[in-house]
């Protein structure tokens, strides 16, 4: 039955009591005391010029070093594309905002070349479309051959669409999830033997913060997921954003993909996009996680939230596990990852980082993290007041 | 006066009698169409102030129907979106281009009816329209709705003032595009087709939609291209359900074979025998290679005009593109090169009719020597600073309203 004081994001009365006593109404057991804990490296690097290289690799060497992760694997490397390729915020470049840097992106798929891996692909669902990435890459305004040309056998798939592949392929999230128990992706997020999130650090309108996790809701193929999805199969072509499926729920993916297990749960964007990154987090083991806060943008995920600015933290943050990483990241922000719904930046939002605990896919929990390189007191910064 | 010097107004059907004319004293027309049913007296007058005057329908220029430009209004009023995901833009700039190539020669007029809501639409979009065809060579019979004829035929003093304003623009920028009216467009793209008959609705629609990609291209027609206009083109687009005649087809042969892409319906693809399969897989196409080329032989007839245009730009590649725009979801470019070289200008329009809330940037990969800006109505272009990166140069635009010129010295 719906409680009438929460109609206007419909939600049901037993979403709206988790709501009100500041928690999150599981619908299953929490494994956030079992959730694991691995170390993050953190590290100044100013700009995006020779210091790349050796602050990653002595990050990644401080994390027990590529080779023993990568070797002999075929590494899926999902970078954070989001949003239209010409948007911009004032004249900022999108790869000094809200894309991550094709210099991250260049060294990271060299060094991972370098450390034995037998084929790196670069993967994103480009913003609302089926172009190949290479076209998507050029209408940014980068030429994508430096990054093609960065490693031995590199290649770069647009995971929006089948692609390359034969069939989508569904994975599950190993417990069941809070809106979806498993998602149909591209071949290439299960093909690689290594998944690598290369995301970017930025706050977000609807999940509080982008890093590592929330970068792997654009791992779901708008065929199946996006607005123009087919209604029984998925659509052939991509077009549209995640809106009407993901975002508001007010359709449900094809037929052929799993429903969401209620569709009566809330409707409101801050309450499933939270949930669904998790879902996503739980069903898509990321292996390596690595975050560029170079510079960036404080106030949004793109340019499109208002009041969005420039910053430049001047860090990067690599780590084995995507909930320890972001939950650095959150810290190193000037926001507490502990933080709940109504805190500071999950204002508005559930907290990804909380409900990707307790799926247990990481601990948020500082206490329980290594921090490698640095000290979060030391480089911490207020993305509120920057 | 020759059709070339002709500036064309229509006159309001309520403007019966001379003195209505008034307004157009001043004015930088110099050609009156006027209404069936007109009095004569008003055709009578108008010649007697030097003015050419003539009904509408024996207007001594062809005249082309087009658009009321803008952005396209749902019923909420907010900005609907097209299947590229960006504001749906009605433009016109197609038109012209295919007009220009077809008759060189001729002056291009495009003319629209007063739409049920003129009422509703902003007094900018009328001036507007009359602004967006002049960067592409083409002139729009200048026509007023009836909220503004009627007062202002009336001698309406904030009217008066208003048309005045509207006068003074118009006249700035016809003599701002005289400049560049000879001047070619700077595409790598050729559409060819005869454009008409079973070919009109498709490659007419595919022009109109690769514009509004920001691809820009030749409008080549099929009886009297030749190898000269080809030269420079990185891909030709064949639209035309008919295979190119023995000479086209020797001159695609020659242009194919020396590196160019040819998109084509499959029986004119099948022309090409000795093309081998390429490794390459598109769902809507068969890729072979021929000699240094590539030809993309369509697996059906031409279908959904924007899958066309789509298909078109990426399997000539981006990396082609004469300019990149950022935030310009609501702007069209046109491009143009001066003859002797050295000197381009691209034209910016603005379907908006305000400046943009996000500044616009403009990336070239060539090397700029200078760039300056002018807006509408501006007396000196301002010099921009290029901000030099890495294979690249940038632009930062200033805000404007309707018109940008952005004069570039290569």
């Amino acid at each position: 039955m719906r409680n009438p004081h929460c109609s206007r994001f419909g939600i049901d009365r037993r979403h709206a009591l988790g709501l009100l006593s500041g928690s999150i109404a599981l619908p299953f057991v929490s494994r956030a005391a079992e959730a694991p804990a691995a170390p993050v490296a953190i590290a100044r690097c100013m700009d995006y010029g020779a210091e790349l290289t050796p602050v990653l690799r002595r990050m990644f060497d401080q994390l027990g070093g590529l080779a023993r992760i990568v070797r002999g694997k075929t590494v899926g490397i999902k970078v954070n594309l989001t949003g239209g390729p010409r948007e911009r915020m004032g004249y900022v470049p999108a790869e000094l905002a809200q894309y991550t840097h094709p210099a991250v992106i260049g060294t990271v798929v060299r060094l991972i070349g370098e450390a034995g891996a037998s084929r790196v692909r670069i993967l994103e669902g480009a913003f609302a479309c089926s172009d190949p990435l290479e076209e998507f890459m050029l209408e940014i305004g980068w030429d994508p051959m430096p990054l093609l040309n960065a490693g031995a056998r590199v290649d770069m798939e647009n995971t929006n669409i089948l692609g390359k592949g034969k069939k989508y392929h569904r994975l599950m999230t190993p417990r069941g999830g809070y809106i979806f128990n498993g998602f149909d992706f591209n071949h290439s997020y299960a093909e690689c033997g290594v998944l690598v999130s290369l995301a970017k650090m930025k706050e977000h309108a609807t999940a509080g913060i982008t890093g590592a996790l929330k970068n792997c809701f654009g791992c779901t193929p708008i065929t199946i997921y996006g607005d123009g999805a087919g209604k029984d199969e998925p659509s052939v072509e991509g077009r549209g954003g995640r809106g009407a499926i993901m975002h508001s729920g007010v359709r449900q993916p094809p037929k052929s993909a799993l429903p969401e297990n209620d569709p009566k749960s809330p409707r409101q964007d801050t309450w499933r996009i939270p949930r669904i990154v998790a879902d996503i987090a739980a069903a898509l083991p990321i292996h390596l996680s690595i975050i560029d806060g170079i510079q960036t943008m404080a106030g949004g995920e793109g340019p499109w939230v208002h009041g969005t600015r420039p910053v430049r933290p001047g860090l990067l943050i690599a780590g084995l596990n995507p909930v320890c990483n972001d939950a650095v990241m959150t810290a190193l922000m000037g926001f507490d990852p502990m933080a709940d719904r109504g805190t500071p930046p999950f204002e508005r939002c559930d907290s990804t980082l909380k409900l990707a605990e307790h799926h247990g896919v990481g601990t948020r929990d500082l206490r329980r993290i290594e921090v490698i390189g640095g000290r979060i007191q030391d480089w911490k910064m207020r993305f509120r007041g920057a | 006066m020759a059709p070339h010097q002709l500036v064309p107004f229509e006159l309001p059907p309520d403007w019966n009698r001379p003195e209505n004319l008034a307004p157009l004293d001043g004015a930088p027309f110099n050609c009156v169409l006027f209404p069936e049913g007109a009095a004569p007296s008003i055709a009578a007058a108008a010649s007697a102030k030097g003015w050419q005057a003539y009904p509408l329908k024996q207007a001594p220029v062809k005249i082309r129907e087009g658009v009321w430009p803008g952005l396209r209004l749902n019923q909420s009023t907010s900005e609907s979106a097209g299947p590229t995901g960006t504001p749906w833009l009605d433009a016109n700039g197609w038109v012209a281009q295919l007009a220009r190539a077809e008759k060189p020669a001729d002056p291009c007029w495009i003319r629209t009816e007063i739409p049920e809501n003129a009422s509703q639409q902003p007094e900018d979009m009328f001036l507007f329209a009359a602004l967006e065809p002049v960067p592409y060579g083409a002139l729009r019979v200048v026509a007023l709705p009836p909220s503004m004829a009627r007062p202002l035929g009336a001698g309406d003093a904030a009217m008066r003032s208003r048309w005045q304003g509207f006068c003074d623009l118009y006249r700035w920028m016809l003599a701002q595009c005289a400049k560049t009216s000879d001047w070619a467009v700077v595409a790598r793209l050729g559409i060819l087709s005869n454009f008409a008959g079973a070919n009109e609705f498709i490659s007419g629609e595919v022009l109109n939609l690769a514009a509004r990609r920001n691809l820009a291209y030749r409008v080549l027609f099929k009886d009297r291209v030749q190898a000269e206009a080809l030269r420079g083109l990185k891909a030709v687009l064949y639209i035309d359900v008919e295979p190119p005649p023995p000479p086209l087809l020797k001159l695609l042969d020659a242009f194919v074979a020396s590196g160019g892409l040819l998109l084509s319906p499959p029986a004119t693809a099948a022309k090409f025998a000795s093309a081998r399969a390429a490794s390459e897989v598109h769902p809507r196409f068969h890729l072979r290679t021929y000699g240094r080329g590539r030809i993309a032989a369509s697996k059906e007839d031409w279908g959904d005009p924007y899958v066309v245009a789509q298909d078109t730009h990426l399997l000539m590649s981006r990396r082609h593109d004469s300019v990149r725009l950022f935030n310009a979801g609501s702007l069209q470019f046109h491009h143009v090169a001066a003859p002797q070289g050295g000197h381009e200008t691209v034209h910016l329009l603005n379907y908006t009719l305000r400046p943009s809330a996000n500044p616009v940037s403009l990336q070239s990969w060539r090397t700029l020597k200078s760039a300056k800006f002018l807006s509408a109505g501006g007396r000196e272009p301002v010099p921009l600073e290029i901000h030099k990166q890495s294979g690249y140069s940038e632009l930062h635009i200033p805000a404007f309203p309707m018109y940008a010129a952005i004069e570039l010295e290569i």
